[in-house]
Protein backbone atom coordinates (compact mmCIF):
# COMPACT_ATOMS: atom_id res chain seq x y z
CA UNK A 1 0.00 0.00 0.00
CA UNK A 2 0.89 3.30 -0.78
CA UNK A 3 -0.22 6.55 0.77
CA UNK A 4 0.06 10.22 -0.90
CA UNK A 5 -1.07 13.01 0.89
CA UNK A 6 -0.11 17.13 0.38
CA UNK A 7 -2.02 20.07 -0.45
CA UNK A 8 -4.80 20.65 -2.72
CA UNK A 9 -4.28 20.41 -6.68
CA UNK A 10 -0.13 19.56 -6.03
CA UNK A 11 -0.07 16.87 -8.75
CA UNK A 12 -0.52 14.01 -6.03
CA UNK A 13 -2.96 12.16 -9.08
CA UNK A 14 -0.46 12.60 -11.48
CA UNK A 15 2.42 11.41 -9.22
CA UNK A 16 0.39 7.84 -8.31
CA UNK A 17 0.25 7.90 -12.42
CA UNK A 18 3.73 7.62 -12.51
CA UNK A 19 5.09 5.63 -9.81
CA UNK A 20 3.27 2.19 -11.56
CA UNK A 21 1.66 1.34 -14.82
CA UNK A 22 -1.98 2.41 -14.19
CA UNK A 23 -4.61 3.18 -16.37
CA UNK A 24 -6.93 6.57 -15.85
CA UNK A 25 -10.06 4.31 -15.56
CA UNK A 26 -8.59 2.25 -12.50
CA UNK A 27 -8.80 5.93 -10.17
CA UNK A 28 -11.84 6.02 -8.11
CA UNK A 29 -12.17 9.73 -6.83
CA UNK A 30 -14.33 10.09 -3.41
CA UNK A 31 -17.18 12.45 -3.08
CA UNK A 32 -18.57 13.41 0.10
CA UNK A 33 -22.03 11.40 0.10
CA UNK A 34 -20.10 8.28 -0.55
CA UNK A 35 -20.93 5.66 1.63
CA UNK A 36 -18.84 2.78 0.62
CA UNK A 37 -15.25 2.85 -0.76
CA UNK A 38 -15.18 0.54 -3.73
CA UNK A 39 -11.93 -1.48 -4.73
CA UNK A 40 -9.59 0.19 -6.81
CA UNK A 41 -6.08 0.32 -7.54
CA UNK A 42 -5.69 4.16 -6.91
CA UNK A 43 -8.10 5.94 -4.48
CA UNK A 44 -8.39 9.67 -4.11
CA UNK A 45 -9.90 12.29 -2.18
CA UNK A 46 -9.93 10.08 0.70
CA UNK A 47 -10.43 13.18 2.74
CA UNK A 48 -14.27 13.98 0.97
CA UNK A 49 -15.26 9.97 2.14
CA UNK A 50 -14.71 11.17 5.88
CA UNK A 51 -16.19 13.87 5.81
CA UNK A 52 -18.93 11.86 4.39
CA UNK A 53 -18.88 9.48 7.29
CA UNK A 54 -18.25 12.66 9.60
CA UNK A 55 -21.74 14.35 8.25
CA UNK A 56 -23.10 10.72 8.90
CA UNK A 57 -21.54 10.16 12.51
CA UNK A 58 -19.77 7.46 11.76
CA UNK A 59 -15.72 7.21 13.04
CA UNK A 60 -12.89 7.08 10.31
CA UNK A 61 -10.39 5.07 12.27
CA UNK A 62 -12.76 1.80 12.42
CA UNK A 63 -14.00 2.36 8.92
CA UNK A 64 -10.25 1.56 7.98
CA UNK A 65 -9.36 -0.80 10.68
CA UNK A 66 -12.44 -3.08 9.04
CA UNK A 67 -11.31 -2.07 5.24
CA UNK A 68 -7.52 -1.62 5.14
CA UNK A 69 -6.83 -5.35 4.09
CA UNK A 70 -8.91 -4.45 1.07
CA UNK A 71 -6.31 -1.76 0.15
CA UNK A 72 -3.16 -4.06 0.86
CA UNK A 73 -2.20 -3.34 -3.13
CA UNK A 74 -3.73 0.13 -3.32
CA UNK A 75 -2.23 3.79 -3.63
CA UNK A 76 -4.46 5.80 -1.25
CA UNK A 77 -4.64 9.64 -1.99
CA UNK A 78 -5.66 12.32 0.72
CA UNK A 79 -5.61 15.98 0.78
CA UNK A 80 -4.09 17.79 3.19
CA UNK A 81 -6.80 19.65 5.17
CA UNK A 82 -4.46 19.55 8.46
CA UNK A 83 -3.01 23.41 8.43
CA UNK A 84 -5.82 26.02 8.59
CA UNK A 85 -7.14 27.90 11.35
CA UNK A 86 -9.90 25.64 13.60
CA UNK A 87 -13.33 25.68 11.75
CA UNK A 88 -16.09 27.55 13.50
CA UNK A 89 -18.47 24.54 12.45
CA UNK A 90 -18.32 21.41 14.99
CA UNK A 91 -18.81 19.48 12.06
CA UNK A 92 -15.98 20.41 10.14
CA UNK A 93 -13.86 20.18 13.35
CA UNK A 94 -14.69 16.92 13.81
CA UNK A 95 -14.02 15.99 10.05
CA UNK A 96 -10.75 17.48 9.93
CA UNK A 97 -9.54 15.27 13.32
CA UNK A 98 -11.31 12.42 11.65
CA UNK A 99 -8.79 13.09 8.56
CA UNK A 100 -5.64 13.66 10.71
CA UNK A 101 -6.33 10.41 12.70
CA UNK A 102 -7.35 8.51 9.98
CA UNK A 103 -3.97 9.55 7.84
CA UNK A 104 -2.10 8.59 10.55
CA UNK A 105 -3.38 5.16 10.56
CA UNK A 106 -3.22 4.79 7.18
CA UNK A 107 0.18 5.94 7.09
CA UNK A 108 1.27 3.81 9.69
CA UNK A 109 0.18 0.93 7.57
CA UNK A 110 1.67 1.92 4.53
CA UNK A 111 4.90 0.55 2.61
CA UNK A 112 5.59 3.73 1.45
CA UNK A 113 4.07 7.84 2.12
CA UNK A 114 4.81 10.89 -0.44
CA UNK A 115 4.31 14.14 0.09
CA UNK A 116 3.81 16.14 -2.75
CA UNK A 117 4.34 19.57 -3.47
CA UNK A 118 3.71 21.67 -6.23
CA UNK A 119 4.44 18.30 -8.11
CA UNK A 120 7.56 17.09 -6.79
CA UNK A 121 7.63 14.09 -4.34
CA UNK A 122 8.84 13.48 -0.86
CA UNK A 123 9.30 9.85 0.28
CA UNK A 124 8.15 10.27 4.27
CA UNK A 125 8.32 6.60 4.86
CA UNK B 1 18.78 30.74 -12.64
CA UNK B 2 15.13 30.15 -12.63
CA UNK B 3 13.64 29.60 -8.53
CA UNK B 4 10.30 28.99 -7.81
CA UNK B 5 9.47 29.87 -4.11
CA UNK B 6 6.28 28.83 -2.42
CA UNK B 7 5.09 28.41 1.37
CA UNK B 8 2.67 29.63 4.38
CA UNK B 9 2.39 33.53 4.52
CA UNK B 10 4.87 35.64 6.64
CA UNK B 11 7.20 32.85 6.60
CA UNK B 12 9.98 34.75 4.87
CA UNK B 13 9.80 34.00 0.86
CA UNK B 14 10.18 37.02 -0.18
CA UNK B 15 13.28 37.93 2.13
CA UNK B 16 14.90 35.01 0.86
CA UNK B 17 13.82 35.93 -2.67
CA UNK B 18 15.14 39.53 -2.49
CA UNK B 19 18.93 38.01 -0.82
CA UNK B 20 18.57 35.56 -3.65
CA UNK B 21 18.48 38.16 -6.43
CA UNK B 22 20.37 40.80 -5.10
CA UNK B 23 23.06 38.40 -5.42
CA UNK B 24 22.96 38.98 -8.81
CA UNK B 25 25.37 41.01 -10.46
CA UNK B 26 23.49 42.80 -13.44
CA UNK B 27 20.52 45.23 -13.11
CA UNK B 28 17.95 43.99 -10.84
CA UNK B 29 14.02 44.14 -11.25
CA UNK B 30 11.89 44.23 -8.67
CA UNK B 31 8.06 42.99 -10.59
CA UNK B 32 5.57 44.21 -8.14
CA UNK B 33 2.29 42.50 -9.06
CA UNK B 34 0.20 43.91 -6.19
CA UNK B 35 -2.59 46.73 -7.02
CA UNK B 36 -3.07 48.75 -4.30
CA UNK B 37 -6.67 49.54 -3.02
CA UNK B 38 -6.31 51.80 -0.51
CA UNK B 39 -3.95 54.09 1.55
CA UNK B 40 -2.91 51.33 3.12
CA UNK B 41 -1.74 49.32 0.65
CA UNK B 42 -0.32 52.46 -0.90
CA UNK B 43 1.78 53.17 2.71
CA UNK B 44 2.88 49.46 2.91
CA UNK B 45 4.41 50.00 -1.27
CA UNK B 46 6.11 53.23 -0.34
CA UNK B 47 7.72 51.42 3.03
CA UNK B 48 8.76 48.30 0.23
CA UNK B 49 9.87 50.71 -2.28
CA UNK B 50 12.26 52.07 -0.18
CA UNK B 51 13.75 49.32 1.82
CA UNK B 52 13.90 48.02 -1.65
CA UNK B 53 16.11 50.91 -3.22
CA UNK B 54 18.61 49.85 -0.35
CA UNK B 55 19.23 46.62 -2.30
CA UNK B 56 19.66 47.90 -5.92
CA UNK B 57 15.70 46.75 -6.89
CA UNK B 58 14.11 48.93 -9.75
CA UNK B 59 10.98 48.54 -9.08
CA UNK B 60 8.19 47.69 -12.06
CA UNK B 61 4.31 47.85 -11.18
CA UNK B 62 2.64 45.26 -13.26
CA UNK B 63 -0.35 43.65 -11.97
CA UNK B 64 -1.20 41.50 -14.81
CA UNK B 65 -0.29 41.02 -18.65
CA UNK B 66 3.47 40.40 -16.69
CA UNK B 67 5.33 39.94 -20.33
CA UNK B 68 4.72 43.52 -20.19
CA UNK B 69 7.09 43.73 -17.12
CA UNK B 70 9.80 43.22 -19.59
CA UNK B 71 9.09 46.47 -22.21
CA UNK B 72 11.72 48.38 -20.99
CA UNK B 73 13.90 46.09 -18.93
CA UNK B 74 17.14 44.65 -19.82
CA UNK B 75 16.25 40.56 -19.62
CA UNK B 76 19.77 39.16 -19.01
CA UNK B 77 18.92 41.28 -15.25
CA UNK B 78 17.64 39.39 -12.17
CA UNK B 79 14.20 39.54 -11.90
CA UNK B 80 12.02 38.83 -8.53
CA UNK B 81 8.21 38.33 -9.47
CA UNK B 82 6.10 39.17 -6.60
CA UNK B 83 3.38 37.90 -6.10
CA UNK B 84 1.79 34.29 -8.61
CA UNK B 85 -0.68 34.87 -6.27
CA UNK B 86 -1.55 38.13 -7.03
CA UNK B 87 -1.03 38.60 -10.10
CA UNK B 88 -3.52 35.12 -10.65
CA UNK B 89 -6.27 37.51 -8.64
CA UNK B 90 -6.13 39.97 -10.63
CA UNK B 91 -6.55 38.15 -13.90
CA UNK B 92 -9.06 35.92 -12.93
CA UNK B 93 -10.94 38.57 -10.97
CA UNK B 94 -11.02 42.07 -12.87
CA UNK B 95 -11.66 45.38 -11.47
CA UNK B 96 -15.02 45.49 -13.04
CA UNK B 97 -16.16 42.35 -11.17
CA UNK B 98 -15.68 40.13 -14.03
CA UNK B 99 -14.62 36.56 -13.65
CA UNK B 100 -12.24 35.18 -16.79
CA UNK B 101 -12.51 31.00 -16.69
CA UNK B 102 -9.49 30.72 -18.32
CA UNK B 103 -6.92 33.53 -16.49
CA UNK B 104 -4.41 30.41 -14.75
CA UNK B 105 -3.70 28.82 -18.24
CA UNK B 106 -2.75 32.54 -19.70
CA UNK B 107 -0.77 33.27 -16.49
CA UNK B 108 0.86 30.17 -17.03
CA UNK B 109 1.44 30.45 -20.19
CA UNK B 110 2.97 33.90 -19.78
CA UNK B 111 4.85 33.22 -16.69
CA UNK B 112 6.97 30.51 -18.38
CA UNK B 113 7.45 32.63 -21.64
CA UNK B 114 8.81 35.12 -18.70
CA UNK B 115 11.38 32.99 -17.49
CA UNK B 116 12.27 31.78 -20.99
CA UNK B 117 12.96 34.97 -22.03
CA UNK B 118 14.39 36.21 -18.96
CA UNK B 119 15.78 33.10 -17.21
CA UNK B 120 17.71 34.48 -14.08
CA UNK B 121 13.80 35.12 -12.22
CA UNK B 122 12.86 33.95 -8.86
CA UNK B 123 9.04 33.77 -8.45
CA UNK B 124 6.99 34.30 -5.19
CA UNK B 125 3.64 32.28 -4.67
CA UNK B 126 2.02 31.17 -1.48
CA UNK B 127 0.77 27.81 0.09
CA UNK B 128 -2.84 27.77 0.32
CA UNK B 129 -3.52 24.59 -0.21
CA UNK B 130 -3.48 22.43 3.17
CA UNK B 131 -6.95 24.05 5.01
CA UNK B 132 -10.35 22.63 5.99
CA UNK B 133 -12.15 25.27 3.78
CA UNK B 134 -15.17 24.49 1.67
CA UNK B 135 -15.02 27.55 -0.33
CA UNK B 136 -17.42 28.88 -2.91
CA UNK B 137 -16.92 27.55 -6.97
CA UNK B 138 -15.00 30.86 -7.48
CA UNK B 139 -12.53 30.70 -4.55
CA UNK B 140 -12.26 26.81 -5.91
CA UNK B 141 -11.11 27.39 -8.84
CA UNK B 142 -8.59 30.46 -8.10
CA UNK B 143 -6.81 27.47 -6.20
CA UNK B 144 -7.28 25.15 -8.38
CA UNK B 145 -5.38 27.70 -10.72
CA UNK B 146 -2.88 28.35 -8.39
CA UNK B 147 -1.93 25.09 -7.63
CA UNK B 148 -1.88 23.96 -11.43
CA UNK B 149 0.92 27.45 -12.16
CA UNK B 150 2.85 26.44 -8.98
CA UNK B 151 2.95 22.63 -10.85
CA UNK B 152 3.64 24.16 -14.01
CA UNK B 153 6.31 26.40 -12.57
CA UNK B 154 8.40 24.04 -10.41
CA UNK B 155 8.20 21.35 -13.27
CA UNK B 156 10.02 24.19 -15.93
CA UNK B 157 12.43 25.97 -12.89
CA UNK B 158 15.75 24.95 -11.64
CA UNK B 159 15.28 25.21 -7.97
CA UNK B 160 12.36 24.40 -6.36
CA UNK B 161 11.84 25.97 -2.32
CA UNK B 162 9.69 25.84 0.59
CA UNK B 163 10.26 28.31 3.32
CA UNK B 164 9.23 27.79 6.53
CA UNK B 165 9.88 29.93 9.00
CA UNK B 166 12.79 31.52 7.19
CA UNK B 167 14.24 28.39 6.37
CA UNK B 168 14.47 26.68 2.82
CA UNK B 169 13.21 23.71 2.17
CA UNK B 170 14.85 22.00 -1.31
CA UNK B 171 12.70 20.14 -3.70
CA UNK B 172 15.02 20.74 -6.72
CA UNK B 173 18.33 21.72 -7.44
CA UNK B 174 21.34 22.83 -5.63
CA UNK B 175 20.99 24.54 -2.18
CA UNK B 176 21.08 28.72 -2.52
CA UNK B 177 24.95 29.89 -3.00
CA UNK B 178 23.73 32.66 -0.09
CA UNK B 179 20.58 30.87 1.95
Amino acid sequence: MIFITGGAYQGKTAFALSLEDIRQTEVFSCDAQLRVLPDARVVTHIERFHLSLTRRGLPTVEYWQENIDRFSDAILIADDISCGVVPMDPVERAWREACGQANAFIAARADRVYRVFCGLAVRLK
Amino acid sequence: MSIFISGGCKNGKSTLAERIASASAGPRYYVATMIPHDGEDEARIRRHRLARRELGFTTIECGRSILDALQSADTAGAFLIDSVTALLANEMFTEGGAFVPNAADMVARDLLAFIAKAPDTVLVSDDIFQDAGLYDEWTERYRAGLGMIGCSLAKACDRVIEVVAGQAIIYKGDVPWNC
